[in-house]
């Protein structure tokens, strides 16, 4: 019983924390996470530059765009 | 500018990335909090969700709504119960004007209506008593209704009425019009009996059958009676362009009737605008009281569409085949 009772303190406490703003949430953590750590923006580099040689190496297909859509890149 | 090669891209700015039934995590960490004060959550669960407040907020309704019945009711309604920050859960805000965890609301929505045959049981229950039926099916889609919207009869009558105002405009038009006085059974317009008389015809129904169906109208009519549906006046301002809420049961009398084609042809156009959700429970977020009477609400209303599902899956005509919904 006493470690329910202390467990719920705990639990309460760090609610009340990221309620006040005084500790950050597991999602701000996950955007720190990815700013601080280099080779995670190394890796989302090589998959960027991958997905790029792809699409030079192939045939690309015209498409009209949708109405409201941006312009085509050239 | 001429067509190009390349990539087309959509546009995203001012496109949300994502759509959380709760803007941000400092208010999910509020509710969690008064959650846990109420009794509501179990802090063990902190550790599963973890370190993120609005999973926890999620897995208490989810761990709550089973304890209320919600096996039972998923077998007949399918609704979208959700814990929120705007009073049409469809709709996003920018955070302008928004009232942070004091104004949060719990929204029912459904998913698509529930189905509901009477016919086989109002002609079993007229052989004890000729205003039976009517009490029956009075008690029955009255009680449902004091929480979620039903798709019956007298919207099948309403839906001709404006077939008819259409048709006074367009004389030339063509109409198959659905004959919904005809699939009424006459036995429903009788006068119901009172509450007590029901109650002692309960206790005396010689059939084990026609027992449990009484039984089961007294109990579902009990939980409907548990609490009150609060009127949302303040926040219908935020729902004044959607259009009503979908039913979350069609009642018909017999399967393919009348009532069941103009409900067909009704939901065509039920979801041209974004529905109202069919209950609002406004709540304040930082407050035990406001965040308990919210949930005992839910419990009253979670708690009649078990009871009458179960009446429903009691009742002859209703066998159907796993996942059958309209």
């Amino acid at each position: 019983m006493a470690n329910m009772t202390e467990l719920r303190e705990v639990v309460l406490e760090e609610l009340g924390a990221i309620a006040e703003g005084r500790r950050e949430s597991i999602q701000d953590q996950m955007v720190g996470r990815f700013l601080k750590w280099e080779d995670w923006q190394r890796a989302s580099q090589a998959v960027q530059r991958g997905i790029s040689a792809e699409e030079r190496n192939r045939q690309p297909a015209f498409l009209s765009p949708p109405p409201g859509w941006l312009p085509p890149l050239s | 500018m001429p067509p190009g090669g390349g990539f087309v891209l959509p546009r995203l700015d001012g496109i949300p990335k994502s759509y959380p039934a709760l803007a941000n995590e400092a208010t999910a960490a509020a509710v969690a909090r008064t959650l846990i004060e109420t009794g509501i959550a179990k802090p063990e669960r902190w550790a599963q969700a973890k370190g993120s407040a609005t999973e926890f907020v999620r897995a208490t309704l989810d761990d709550w709504l089973d304890r209320h019945g919600r096996a039972q009711v998923e077998r007949n309604f399918y609704l979208d119960i959700a814990l929120t920050d705007r009073a049409d859960p469809q709709s996003w805000h920018d955070g302008e004007g928004w009232a942070g965890p004091q104004r949060l609301y719990i929204s029912v929505d459904v998913e698509s209506a529930g189905y509901v045959v009477f016919g086989p049981t109002l002609r079993l229950l007229e052989q004890v008593h000729p205003r039976l039926p009517a009490t029956f099916y009075q008690g029955f889609v009255d009680s449902i209704e004091r929480w979620v919207r039903v798709y019956d009869y007298r919207d099948g009558l309403e839906r001709v009425e404006q077939i008819k105002e259409w048709l006074a405009d367009e004389p030339e038009a063509e109409y198959e019009m659905p004959d919904v006085e005809k699939a009424i059974p006459a036995c429903v317009k009788r006068r119901p009996l009172s509450d007590r008389t029901l109650c002692r015809m309960a206790r005396q129904a010689r059939s084990s059958k026609r027992k449990r169906l009484l039984e089961g109208l007294l109990t579902l009519m009990e939980n409907a009676n548990q609490a009150e549906r609060p009127t949302a006046d303040d926040d219908c301002e935020q729902l004044q362009d959607n259009n009503p809420a979908v039913p979350a049961l069609l009642a018909v009398f017999e399967r393919r009737d009348a009532i069941e084609g103009c409900f067909d042809e009704e939901a065509q156009t039920m979801l041209e605008a974004p529905p109202e959700p069919n209950v609002i429970l406004p709540l304040n977020g930082r407050d035990t009281v406001s965040v308990a009477s919210a949930f005992e609400k839910l419990a009253s209303m979670t708690e009649t569409l078990a009871a009458a599902s179960a009446l429903i899956e009691l009742m002859p005509g209703n066998e159907r085949t796993e996942g059958e919904r309209r």
